[in-house]
C-alpha cells in the first residue's frame, strides 16, 4: 500500500547477516526483498497505523503470511510458515529462487544490488514487483530495472499467457486497491501518491523475459496484489471482492515461478 | 644329459613306458638268490662280535647289494612306444606374422637379431636333431597356414597371427603321412581368431611343442593396451575414452586424442614403476555429427624401442539421439524447475513434465500435442514405452493405479528403460513407493519409518558431495571443465539442503555419488566439506533390461542459484545423469556390427511398441566397403528371439558401413515407427600396426597349448631332448618296443656304492 502521512523519518532495519540455513530449504520461502527508497517522507517512507514504514515494508510480512497459509492449503506447494526477508547483497540470496518487492515506485539501487540482482536473474530467479501506481513511478521502476538488464524490453503479459492459467484460469488482470479505498472502486486516488501522473486505471502485468522467452521479471502494475493477501480478514466484501483475485494471481504467479 | 647317462634312455621314455623284465624268475634265479642269501648268513656269523647297531647296517647293505645283483640276472627292460621309423611325419611351423620382425631380446641395443632370424637359425637343427627320426613337413603361418619349402625367403609380412586357428587346421587336416608332432616356432602372438577355443586342437591328438621365441619385456616400451570408446555419442558433449597402458620402466607419457590433426584432449600421466599397468580415463568433446576416426596417441617421455603401440584408433559415430524423458513430478518446488532449466539447454532431449499443482490439477510441460498425458498419466502401456527415462519426484504412489504400478515395473525389468527416483517427502518409502511394485526395480531397499515418533526419511540438512571411485570412472563423476580440477569441481559446489536416508543397497547396486554429513569451513561466502560421514547420494543398478538410479537429494537447484551464472555444473550434472540413464535404455531397433575376422557378423533387434519381437517381416543389409560398391545381404530370422543376423564376408581392410531400412517392412499389428534414415552401423576391418601390440612373448598361451596337446614349451637355447618327447609322444605310428636295461650305468654304480660303503664301515670299525 503507498500511504502519505506525517512523522519523522526512520532508520532503515538493519538485517543480521543471514545463515545460509537460516530456513528449511525444502519448503518454498516467500522472500520479501529490503531496498532503499529515495526521497523523504511521503516518498522514501511514509506514517501508517501508528509507525513508519518504508516502501519494501508495505504489507510486509503479514501479506507472506497469509499467502504462504493460502499456498498450503489451495494447491500442492509446501510454503513456509515464515516469510523471509534480504536485501539483494545477502549472500543467500541465491536460496530464494523467488523473491518479492513492495511499493517500487521511489526504489534505487546500489551498484552492489545491481550487479547482486543481475546475477541472481540470469541464474534463474525470479522477481515480482508490486504495487506501483501510474505512469511516473512505472517509469521510477523502468529506470532501476534498465541498470539491472540494459536493453531489455518489458512486454504486457496478455491474458492468454500461460502465466494467468497454471492452476487457476484467469480472464482478466484485477486491480487490487489498498483496502481503505476498495469502497469508492479498485483504483486509488491520485491524491494519495505523490507524482501520480498518467493513468492509474488500468492494471496489468508486465514482464522481463529471458532469451528463451521465460520470464525472469513480473511488474503488477496499478494494483496491489499483497495487499489482497494482506487483508483478507478485513472483512466479507473485501475478501469476496479482492483477496480471492489477489490468491488466484499469486498462486499462479508462484507456480509459474516454480515451473519455468 | 645326466639322467639318460645314468638310466641310458631320455626321461620322456620312463614317463611313457613301463619296467618288466625280460628273463624267467625260475630255477637259476632263486638258485643264486639262495647261494647268496646263504654266503651273506655264514659271513655274518664272522661278526657275531659286535654289537647289533653294526651288525644291522652291514647286513642291510649287503642284502641291497645281492637285491641288485637279482634285479640284472632278471634282466629288466622298458617296455615303451615310439614312432616306427619312416613312416611319421614331424610338421615344423615358423611364426612368420610382423610381431617376428621384432627384436627377440629385451634389450635391442644388445642383441639385433629379429626374432623370426632366431627362428631360420633353429629350423634345421629341429629338422635334422629333433624330430625323433620322423620326416619333416615345413609350413609357416600369419594370417594363414601355408606349405614351404625352406625358410629362406619367409620374412614377417603378415599383418595379423592366427596361432591357433593354424594349428588346429594343420592338426586335424594334415594328410600326407601319419602327423607325429608339431613343433612351432613363435613368440606366441595370436590377434586374430579365438585363442581360448583349444578343444579341437586338443581332440586331435597331436602334441604341440611350441618353441618360444621372444623377450617377456622390452625395456623402455611404453603400450597403449586398450582404448575403450562408445561406437556411438551424441554432437556437442563429452564422452569418456578409457585407456590401458602397460609401461617397462616407469616415468611420464603425454597422452593426446586426436580427430585427424585436431587434438581434441591432451593430457599427461604418470607411470609409476611399481604398477605396470594403469588405466586411464581421458574426456573430450565430440563436437559436430559425422563419422570420427579417433586416434589415441601416447608419447613417452623417454625414447621408446616399439613407438607403433603408442597408437590405437577407433570409430566413433557422433549422431543425434533423441532422448524422451517423462518426469512426475508431486509437489511443485525448485528441483522441479531447475531440472527443467538444465535440460532445456539440450537440443537432444525431450523433456515431458506432468506436475500435481493441487490435489485436483496438474500442469503439463513439454508434451507434443494437447493429448499427451491429458488424463493425468499415461493411458497405454506402449505410451509409456515410448520414453526412454522416468524420473519420479515427490509423487505419492497413490496418484497412480496398480495398472500403471504394473507398467512401471515392466517398464524397467522388460522394456528395458530407465527410472529414475528422486528424493522428497512424498517420495520412495514415503509416498508408499515400497508396496508397489517398482520397490523391486530400486536400487535400494525401501524402508517404512513407522511409529509416531518416527523422523522423516526426507528432512532439511547441509551435506557436501564427493564422487566414489566407481563415480570418478563414470562420466557422471566428472562435471566438465579442466580434468585437473574434477575434485575440486565436487569440493566446491554448494551444500545440499537436505538428504532423503535410503535404506540398504543391494547386491548389484553401485554408489556414484555420496553425500558428506560433517564438518565445513567458510571460504568467502562459499561453505565447504572438510571431513564428514560418507551416505549414499546416487545409486544405480541393473535390473532385468533396464537401469534404475535414486537420488537421495532434492536440492541440487542450490548448485544453480548459489553460484555464478556462467557456473556450468548444475547444468552438466544433470544433462549427463539424464543422457547416461537415457541412453542406456533399450531402443526398439538395434543394429549391431562385430568383425570377426574376415567377417561381419550383422545382427539386427526388432520390436514394436510394447517391445514384443515383430512377426513376418523381412530385412535386408545394405554392405558398403571401403572402396565402395555397394551390396545387399538378406538377414536371416533368429529362432526365439525375433531378431535377424547374418554373417558377411567381406575383402579386404577399412571401414564398411552397413545399412537397414526397416520402414515399412512389418505385416505386424503394430508398425514399426523408424528412424526416417534406417539403421546404420560401421565396422572397421583390420587394425593398423596390430602386429606391434603385445609384441611380448605371449607364454601363457603357448603353455596353455601345450598342456592342451601334450607337448611342452621348449627354449630357443635348450632344444636338445625335443627329437625324445617326439619320439616318446604317443601320437603318429607307434610301434613296441622293450629297451634292456641290464646295463644301464645307474645299476652297476649303485652297487659299487653299495659295496664301498660296507667296506667303509668294515674298515672304520677295524674289521679289516
Amino acid at each position: 500500500m503507498a500511504w502519505l502521512g506525517l512523522g519523522a523519518l526512520a532508520a532503515p532495519t538493519a538485517l543480521a547477516q543471514a545463515s545460509p540455513f537460516e530456513y528449511d530449504l525444502t519448503n518454498f520461502i516467500p522472500t520479501r526483498i529490503e531496498y532503499h527508497s529515495i526521497g523523504g517522507q511521503f516518498e522514501a517512507y511514509y506514517y501508517y497505523d501508528g509507525r513508519y514504514w518504508e516502501r519494501w515494508e508495505t504489507d510486509f510480512p503479514q501479506a507472506e503470511q497469509n499467502f504462504g497459509k493460502r499456498l498450503r492449503e489451495l494447491t500442492a506447494v509446501v510454503a513456509s510458515r515464515a516469510p523471509a526477508r534480504r536485501r539483494l547483497t545477502d549472500p543467500d540470496l541465491g536460496d530464494s529462487p523467488f523473491i518479492f518487492m513492495s511499493d517500487v515506485g521511489y526504489m534505487r539501487l546500489s551498484e552492489a544490488e545491481i550487479e547482486a540482482l543481475r546475477n541472481y536473474l540470469h541464474n534463474g530467479g525470479f522477481l515480482w514487483v508490486d504495487d506501483f501506481w501510474g505512469d511516473a513511478e512505472w517509469r521510477s521502476l523502468e529506470a532501476a530495472m534498465e541498470e539491472v538488464l540494459p536493453g531489455k524490453r518489458w512486454t504486457a503479459l496478455p491474458i492468454e499467457h500461460p502465466i494467468f492459467h497454471t492452476v487457476f484460469d484467469i480472464e482478466e488482470m484485477p486491480q487490487i486497491p489498498a483496502r481503505d479505498f476498495a469502497r469508492w472502486g479498485t483504483t486509488e486516488p491520485p491524491s494519495q501518491h505523490r507524482y501520480p501522473q498518467g493513468s492509474m486505471t488500468t492494471p496489468s502485468i508486465r514482464a522481463y523475459k529471458d532469451d528463451d522467452g521465460r520470464l525472469m521479471v513480473i511488474a503488477t502494475h496499478n494494483t496491489d496484489i499483497a495487499d489482497g493477501w494482506e487483508r483478507e480478514s478485513y472483512g466479507e466484501f473485501y475478501f469476496e471482492n479482492f483477496s480471492t483475485k489477489a490468491y488466484r494471481v499469486g498462486i499462479n504467479v508462484i507456480v509459474y515461478a516454480l515451473t519455468h | 644329459m645326466w639322467f639318460e647317462w645314468l638310466f641310458k634312455y631320455p626321461r620322456h621314455a620312463y614317463e611313457q613306458g613301463e619296467l618288466a623284465f625280460a628273463g624267467e624268475i625260475g630255477v637259476l634265479w632263486w638258485t643264486v638268490a639262495i647261494v647268496l642269501l646263504a654266503l651273506s648268513v655264514v659271513f655274518s656269523r664272522r661278526l657275531a662280535q659286535w654289537s647289533v647297531l653294526r651288525r644291522v647296517p652291514i647286513h642291510l647293505l649287503q642284502l641291497a647289494a645281492i637285491a641288485v645283483i637279482l634285479v640284472l640276472i632278471a634282466q629288466p627292460v622298458l617296455e615303451v612306444t615310439r614312432l616306427a621309423p619312416g613312416v611319421n611325419t614331424v610338421a615344423v611351423l615358423v611364426d612368420s606374422s610382423a610381431s617376428m620382425g621384432l627384436p627377440t631380446s629385451s634389450d635391442p641395443e644388445a642383441d639385433r637379431r629379429t626374432r623370426l632370424a632366431v627362428a631360420k637359425d633353429l629350423v634345421p637343427r629341429v629338422v635334422t636333431e629333433a624330430t625323433g627320426g620322423a620326416k619333416t613337413a615345413l609350413f609357416h603361418f600369419g594370417d594363414h597356414l601355408a606349405r614351404i619349402e625352406s625358410t629362406a625367403a619367409l620374412e614377417p609380412h603378415d599383418g595379423r597371427s592366427r596361432l591357433v586357428d593354424s594349428l588346429t587346421d594343420l592338426a586335424t587336416n594334415y594328410d600326407e603321412a601319419a602327423l607325429a608332432a608339431i613343433v612351432v616356432l613363435t613368440d606366441g602372438a595370436q590377434n586374430a581368431g579365438d585363442s581360448t577355443e583349444l578343444e579341437a586342437l586338443s581332440a586331435a591328438g597331436i602334441p604341440v611343442h611350441p618353441i618360444a621365441i621372444g623377450p617377456a619385456s622390452v625395456r623402455g616400451d611404453v603400450e597403449l593396451l586398450e582404448f575403450a570408446l562408445p561406437a556411438r555419442t551424441s554432437p556437442d558433449t563429452e564422452v569418456s575414452a578409457r585407456l590401458v597402458i602397460r609401461h617397462h620402466d616407469g616415468g611420464e607419457a603425454r597422452v593426446r586424442v586426436l580427430a585427424g590433426e585436431a587434438v581434441l584432449a591432451a593430457e599427461s600421466v604418470s607411470l609409476d614403476p611399481g604398477t605396470p599397468v594403469v588405466t586411464k580415463d581421458i574426456a573430450f568433446a565430440t563436437g559436430s555429427e559425422g563419422l570420427k576416426e579417433i586416434t589415441v596417441e601416447l608419447q613417452p617421455t623417454a625414447q621408446d624401442p616399439l613407438p607403433g603401440n603408442n597408437l590405437r584408433s577407433r570409430l566413433l559415430e557422433v549422431d543425434r539421439d533423441r532422448y524422451r524423458v517423462l518426469y512426475l513430478e508431486g509437489e511443485p518446488r525448485w528441483e522441479f524447475k531447475f531440472i527443467r532449466r538444465a535440460v532445456a539447454e539440450d537440443d537432444d532431449i525431450d523433456l515431458v513434465t506432468w506436475l500435481r499443482t493441487t490435489a485436483r490439477k496438474t500442469y503439463r510441460q513439454g508434451t507434443a500435442d494437447p493429448e499427451e498425458l491429458a488424463d493425468g498419466f499415461t493411458r497405454s502401456r506402449e505410451v509409456l514405452y515410448s520414453y526412454d527415462l522416468v524420473i519420479i519426484g515427490s509423487l505419492p504412489a497413490t496418484a497412480l493405479g496398480d495398472e500403471q504400478h504394473d507398467w512401471l515395473a515392466a517398464f524397467v525389468a522388460e522394456r528395458g528403460g530407465s527410472l529414475l527416483a528422486l528424493a522428497g517427502r512424498q517420495a520412495l518409502a514415503d509416498g508408499g513407493w515400497d508396496v508397489k511394485p517398482l520397490a523391486e526395480a530400486l536400487p535400494v531397499v525401501l524402508e517404512r519409518r513407522t511409529g509416531p515418533d518416527a523422523p522423516p526419511s526426507y528432512a532439511a540438512g547441509e551435506y557436501g558431495v564427493r564422487p566414489t571411485e566407481q563415480g570418478r570412472r563414470s562420466v557422471l563423476g566428472h562435471l566438465g571443465g579442466d580434468p585437473d580440477n574434477r575434485s575440486r569441481n565436487w569440493e566446491t559446489l554448494p551444500l545440499l539442503a537436505d538428504y532423503h536416508q535410503l535404506g540398504a543397497l543391494k547386491p548389484g547396486a553401485t554408489t556414484i555419488l555420496e553425500a558428506l554429513e560433517g564438518v565445513y569451513e567458510r571460504r568467502g561466502t562459499d561453505i565447504v566439506v572438510r571431513e564428514g560421514h560418507p551416505v549414499p547420494l546416487l545409486v544405480t543398478q541393473v535390473y532385468g533390461f533396464g537401469r534404475s538410479a535414486v537420488l537421495a537429494t532434492a536440492s541440487t537447484w542450490r548448485w544453480r542459484m548459489r553460484t555464478p551464472p556462467d557456473d556450468p555444473r548444475h547444468s552438466v550434472f544433470w544433462r549427463q545423469l539424464i543422457r547416461h540413464l537415457a541412453g542406456a535404455s533399450l531402443s526398439r531397433q538395434r543394429l549391431s556390427v562385430a568383425v570377426e575376422g574376415d567377417s561381419l557378423d550383422v545382427r539386427v533387434g526388432l520390436k514394436n511398441q510394447r517391445f514384443e519381437p515383430v512377426e513376418g517381416t523381412a530385412l535386408t543389409a545394405r554392405i558398403t566397403p571401403p572402396e565402395g560398391g555397394a551390396f545387399e545381404v538378406d538377414l536371416s530370422r533368429v529362432p526365439g528371439d525375433g531378431s535377424f543376423a547374418e554373417t558377411v564376408p567381406v575383402s579386404g581392410p577399412g571401414v564398411y558401413r552397413v545399412d537397414v531400412d526397416t520402414t515399412g517392412s512389418g505385416t505386424d499389428a503394430s508398425p514399426l515407427t523408424t528412424r526416417a534414415d534406417g539403421l546404420k552401423a560401421l565396422a572397421r576391418v583390420g587394425t593398423p600396426n596390430l602386429e606391434q601390440f603385445g609384441a611380448t612373448l605371449n607364454e601363457p598361451l603357448l603353455l596353455r597349448i601345450a598342456e592342451a596337446t601334450g607337448g611342452r614349451v621348449w627354449r630357443e637355447d635348450d632344444v636338445a631332448g625335443l627329437g625324445d618327447a617326439i619320439a616318446f609322444g604317443g601320437a603318429g605310428v607307434q610301434e613296441r618296443q622293450r629297451l634292456p636295461l641290464w646295463n644301464a650305468p645307474i645299476l652297476y654304480l649303485l652297487l659299487v656304492l653299495l659295496k664301498g660303503a660296507e667296506w667303509s664301515l668294515r674298515r672304520y670299525w677295524g674289521a679289516i
